[in-house]
């Protein structure tokens, strides 16, 4: 027995050394995925020339055409350019097309494109190769983004230019041309794979391509060697790192194993800053997030006058005070004041229990009622927002009780309206408001962002507004219909939320849209 | 019997049981903080305060505020009712339950025993969280759920001790008389078997109220517990998890609660098995 | 030949429970409410698209039709595809496994060496300030959670000095026995808290034993007992205590994998659960039924190897 002590003993001694000898390791995994090369000579050269991006989620589906979810569609610019583009400040800007011309009836568009385009695998950029995107992005039946493309007739032209043919005048063409889906695809390299992607990736035009993709733990892209800026992108390797605990997360952004973090806790932004070495930087968004009050699951919620003394007890900036840190801003209507057309008119939120109470009382319900708020279990923001409205309407008299179900058993109960009180979330993917106004007056599939509102008026609006082409008529007509939905407290927001994201001070250059788009080409890790 | 300095007179500190009596005054205590929590703290232990978020332990504050602005303090002492009403209601149970099941099976042997011990095959291999998340999707998170989810595999545990026991009991000769004078089965396990076996029942289900507690605790950390705003030692540290390097009260305190409380039972525990050991012997 | 005859018996008797359990499995995860192909495309799926990737899941078929299609490919020792990682459920559960049971092996090996230190001296000394000293911090550690004691080991060696990675588990063997170390003196806590009270207990009833006494009769030196014979037979109702506790190790390791990021089997499981994805839940419980099983197989017959009073049957 004393031979198995000693054995024991030895063995504790053995991993101390490895420890000890590891000590200083900690902060220097960045080539680990170097089972990919062969390249066993450049592990320690290539160190400064790999940024590590951690994020809390994998993306769902590298496929421009179908992925929606955010964590994929925010890398889709990444390794596919289209022939325009948003920039940092969310405004439309040239991309692949260096200028176009548009006919008088607004039907044809002729975009001239940059000459010599060539995908990352070295191959040209044909008109075939357009024609084939914009066929995909239009007749894909599962598409999400469907709808952008079902005004496009046909796509015409040769490898310099590209005529676009539109059935109709619609004056979120250019919002909708910026799209993701409508980036250049190769049509061989998709031939090869198969009839979808599957669980692979699109070749394209952008700053990198992907290299290799290693579903819940990261994804690798690699510099573009033939990108049509010479000289971009800065940096050889990004790397996505899936860490879904947030701790985690923040941890490794602090010991150096990450260089950027994204998905901080607003909580641990002051933490984190305070680092050396490390900073927050907060990036404008349109991320908001609603308190979706749905009629058809509670009658006190149904009607509009009880919606309205609700938000007079909504003390708004205690909610961003307190879960934001600061990090967001009130928002008047059910767009971010990031978005064009915007209404800024639109009068602030009061805040007043007596008026609250006395409207209740006035709607029917003196004694207030109860309700059930159902947020996602494991979702801290989630809850920490309900806990708030819960302590907030407590003194109006509305007692919240707050459910936690795990994802999948929420969007179930989601989808059947029986949900009462919920926090809805959205971030627009293009400089135009007729997405997020589409999505939640197209009852049949969203049964207004799960409200059950509906607005023949609204809806008339935005019919109106989709042909409009003069642009201070549009923006009219979505003013107005942000006042209705102002009026009948349709999506009141908790807030539009800044996006805040941890940066090694070794990191320049690195920015995102306020869609969530990252721009990575100018991206530069100093050692 | 002649008075000297050998004779062999047990001094007073070896013949109490210390395990049990400060076993018993920590759990003691606890139940004091569970029934008039308001004596204890004046602060309320759901209300948001924007002044005094974060603010670290102070003679105002004891453990500190969390988040919301909430008394940290204040929060584990009332949430020493729900985590109490916990540990002991979820070990209730299984314990009866089990305690049954394997009497049963241990008394009759045979074909019986044999199917218990294969669905106890079948318990003991499947994960315990499958089946908590399982109840938790179905029902929701909360108490509900968490009860369902402990009671459903608890009772293995019980079921084997008492089963062990009750196998070699069965052979003793108290059971054996007992046989012998026509006394019925039911008879011989509920009054002559049961009573000498159960203690070892208590004595586990002592430890087993501290795993009910973490089990809630652990489920509270992945966001399967408590709903809030209610105050549960598990669920309070999970919500300091995000704020551990500036605020690490939030996290540390409940669960100093949770050590002792469960230091408590776990030391009845143990008195309890001394106490039996010694009275066997 | 006996030893043969009851390994055949014992694996012949495996078999239902494995089926059972499969089946219970099987219907248990579509029971539970929640569409997988909602919770994988995201909240603004189209309708279209949702029935689309039922089809390509195979759940446009009744259950009945699901589970023959699944028994069938099971025969095949094909387990499916993940849903939600779009690759083979085997190749998961082998890289997992491989991470869970590391993190199994160092934590045993932790609480083995604890234990059987701290068990022994005390039960040795008992009544001293030394037993009491380690009775108290065995029951400390069976009543602390694990994932507060994880973060508090994390924020002092991983935060603070630096000296064990943070998260994950790395890449090279080396990295991976680092990043172990941490989750493992977590867990081994917990099991050291239980083990070191049983052997403490066991030590004390053995060295007051009959046979101890017979030894000693015979001459043997005392130091010569006391090692060899008390912990030889402490050894058993250790093993089983031990094989216990790995089989809830190797299930149980969920709230340690999700602290320290490590990708194991209980981490993979609760995600799976979550995002509903049907093949992998039944993957890893099928694999933990058998891993049960079989642990508690080596158990008995190390039992009668160490003890050969025991005799299988």
């Amino acid at each position: 027995m004393k031979k198995h002590i000693a054995c024991c003993l030895a063995s504790i001694v053995i991993l101390s050394l490895i420890t000890g000898c590891g000590g200083n390791n900690t902060a220097d995994p960045k080539d680990s995925s170097a089972a990919t090369e062969a390249d066993s000579g450049n592990g320690s050269a290539e160190a400064a020339d790999t940024i590590l991006i951690g994020r809390q989620k994998d993306p769902t589906d590298l496929d421009p055409t179908s992925g929606n979810d955010y964590e994929s569609t925010r890398m889709y610019h990444s390794i596919i350019e289209g022939l325009v583009t948003v920039d940092e400040n969310g405004e439309l800007i040239p991309d692949l097309a260096k200028e176009w011309e548009i006919s008088d009836d607004g039907l044809v568009w002729t975009f001239h494109l940059i000459p010599g385009l060539k995908f990352s695998d070295g191959t040209d950029v044909t008109i075939d190769d357009w024609k084939f995107t914009f066929d995909r992005a239009k007749n894909t039946e599962e598409s999400y983004w469907k709808y952008t493309a079902e005004n496009i007739v046909s796509v015409e032209g040769d490898n310099e230019t590209l005529t676009i043919t539109l059935e109709n005048e619609n004056p979120a063409t250019l919002a909708y041309l910026s799209l993701f889906n409508m980036g250049v695809q190769s049509k061989a390299h998709f031939e090869e794979i198969g009839s979808t992607y599957d669980d692979g990736w699109p070749v394209g035009c952008g700053a990198y391509y992907v290299d290799e993709w290693k579903h819940d733990e990261y994804v690798n892209l690699k510099a573009n060697p033939y990108y049509y800026k010479e000289g971009y992108p800065k940096t050889e390797n990004v790397k996505f790192v899936t860490v879904p605990d947030d701790s985690s997360r923040t941890m490794m952004l602090q010991s150096g194993e990450l260089d950027i973090a994204t998905d901080i806790p607003y909580s641990s932004a002051e933490t984190v800053d305070a680092v050396d070495g490390i900073s927050i930087v907060a990036y404008p968004s349109t991320n908001c997030r609603y308190i979706v009050m749905n009629g058809a699951a509670n009658e006190a919620l149904a009607k509009t006058e009880v919606r309205q003394a609700l938000m007079l007890g909504t003390d708004f900036q205690q909610i961003i005070d307190m879960s934001l840190y600061g990090y967001g801003q009130i928002t008047k209507s059910y767009l971010s004041p990031m978005q064009n057309s915007y209404n800024d008119d639109l009068p602030d939120w009061e805040y007043d229990t007596e008026k609250a109470k006395e409207a209740l009382a006035a709607a029917g319900y003196p004694n207030g009622f109860d309700v059930t708020m159902t947020v996602a279990s494991g979702n801290a923001l989630f809850e920490q927002l309900g806990t708030l409205l819960q302590d907030q309407w407590s003194k109006i008299g509305v007692k919240v009780n707050i459910e936690s179900l795990d994802i999948a058993a929420l969007r179930d109960k989601q989808y059947n309206m029986e949900l009462e009180l919920l926090v809805g979330s959205w971030t627009d993917d293009m400089p135009d408001p007729s997405q997020l106004t589409q999505y939640i007056l197209d009852y049949d599939n969203s049964y207004g962002f799960y409200t059950n509102w509906k607005s023949e008026e609204a809806n008339e609006l935005f019919a109106q507004a989709s042909k409009e082409m003069d642009d201070t008529k549009r923006e009219a007509l979505y003013k107005e219909i942000q006042k209705i939905c102002r009026d009948e407290v349709v999506l009141p927001a908790f807030f539009n939320a800044d996006e805040i994201v941890g940066q090694s001070d070794k990191i320049t250059g690195f920015s995102q849209t306020p869609y969530g788009t990252y721009f990575l080409d100018e991206a530069v890790k100093t050692k | 019997m002649s008075i000297n300095s050998n004779s062999k007179k047990i001094p007073l500190y070896k013949k109490i049981n210390f395990p049990l009596v400060i076993g018993g005054f920590i759990v003691a205590i606890f139940l004091i903080m569970a029934l008039f929590p308001g004596l204890i703290t004046r602060f309320d232990p759901d209300a948001v305060d924007q002044t005094a978020m974060l603010k670290s332990p102070s003679t105002e504050h004891l453990f500190g505020t969390d988040n919301y602005g909430r008394d940290i303090f204040t929060r584990c002492v009332y949430a020493t009712r729900i985590d109490l009403l916990i540990g002991v209601f979820a070990m209730l149970v299984p314990c009866i339950f089990g305690t049954l099941i394997g009497l049963y099976a241990g008394y009759y042997g045979g074909r019986l025993d044999m199917i218990i011990m294969r669905i106890f095959d079948i318990f003991m291999a499947f994960p315990y969280m499958v089946l908590a998340i399982a109840i938790v999707a179905i029902t929701g998170a909360g108490l509900k759920a968490l009860f369902i989810s402990i009671w459903i595999v608890g009772w293995k545990e019980y079921a084997r001790l008492i089963r062990s026991e009750v196998l070699v009991a069965k052979n003793a000769e108290y059971v054996q008389a007992a046989k012998v004078l026509g006394y019925s089965d039911n008879r011989i396990m509920f009054f002559t078997i049961l009573p000498n076996v159960f203690s070892s029942a208590l004595v586990y289900g002592a430890s087993d109220i501290v795993m009910c507690m973490m089990s809630s605790a652990a489920l509270s950390y992945l966001g399967l517990g408590v709903q809030p705003p209610t105050s549960e030692w598990g669920a309070i540290m999970a919500g300091g998890k995000n704020f551990f390097a500036q605020a690490s009260w939030i996290s540390t305190y409940p669960g100093l609660f949770l050590i002792i409380s469960g230091l408590g039972f776990s030391l009845v525990g143990d008195g309890l098995s001394d106490m039996i050991r010694t009275k066997k012997r | 030949m006996d030893v043969l005859n009851y390994l055949i018996k014992r694996i012949l008797q495996m078999i239902p429970v494995f089926l059972i359990s499969t089946i219970i499995v099987f219907v248990l995860i579509r029971l539970i409410p929640g569409d997988p192909a909602r919770v994988l495309l995201g909240e603004r799926a189209t309708q279209e698209a949702i029935e689309a990737l039922h089809v390509k899941m195979g759940l446009d078929k009744s259950i009945f039709e699901q589970f023959i299609i699944f028994f069938r490919n099971l025969l095949k020792l094909d387990f499916g595809t993940s849903l939600a990682k779009k690759v083979p459920v085997s190749e998961l559960l082998k890289s997992r496994l491989s991470c869970t049971a590391l993190l199994t092996f160092v934590t045993v090996m932790i609480t083995v060496i604890i234990s059987f230190i701290f068990g022994y001296i005390a039960g040795m000394k008992k009544g001293s300030v030394a037993d009491a000293i380690i009775r108290f911090f065995a029951l400390f550690g069976l009543s602390a959670p694990q994932f507060w004691i994880g973060l508090v080991l994390l924020d002092i060696f991983a935060l603070k000095m630096h000296l064990l990675p943070v998260s994950g588990w790395g890449s090279t063997p080396v990295e991976h026995l680092k990043s172990m170390i941490l989750p493992g003196i977590t867990g081994a806590v917990y099991v050291s808290g239980i083990l070191i009270r049983n052997l403490r207990s066991n030590v004390i009833d053995i060295s007051r034993a009959d046979y101890v006494d017979f030894a000693e009769s015979k001459g043997i030196s005392p130091i010569r007992l006391s090692l060899f014979h008390v912990i030889r037979n402490a050894l058993i109702p250790a093993t089983t205590l031990l094989s216990l506790r790995i089989a809830v190790m190797m299930s149980g390791s969920v709230v340690l994998e999700k602290v320290f990021n490590l990708p194991g089997l209980g981490a993979l499981l609760v995600d799976a659960i979550t995002a509903r994805d049907y093949a992998v839940v039944q993957g890893v419980v099928m694999m933990f039924v058998i891993l049960v099983m079989l642990i508690n197989l080596i158990t008995d017959i190390l039992y009668s190897i160490l003890d050969p009073r025991v005799k299988l049957q």
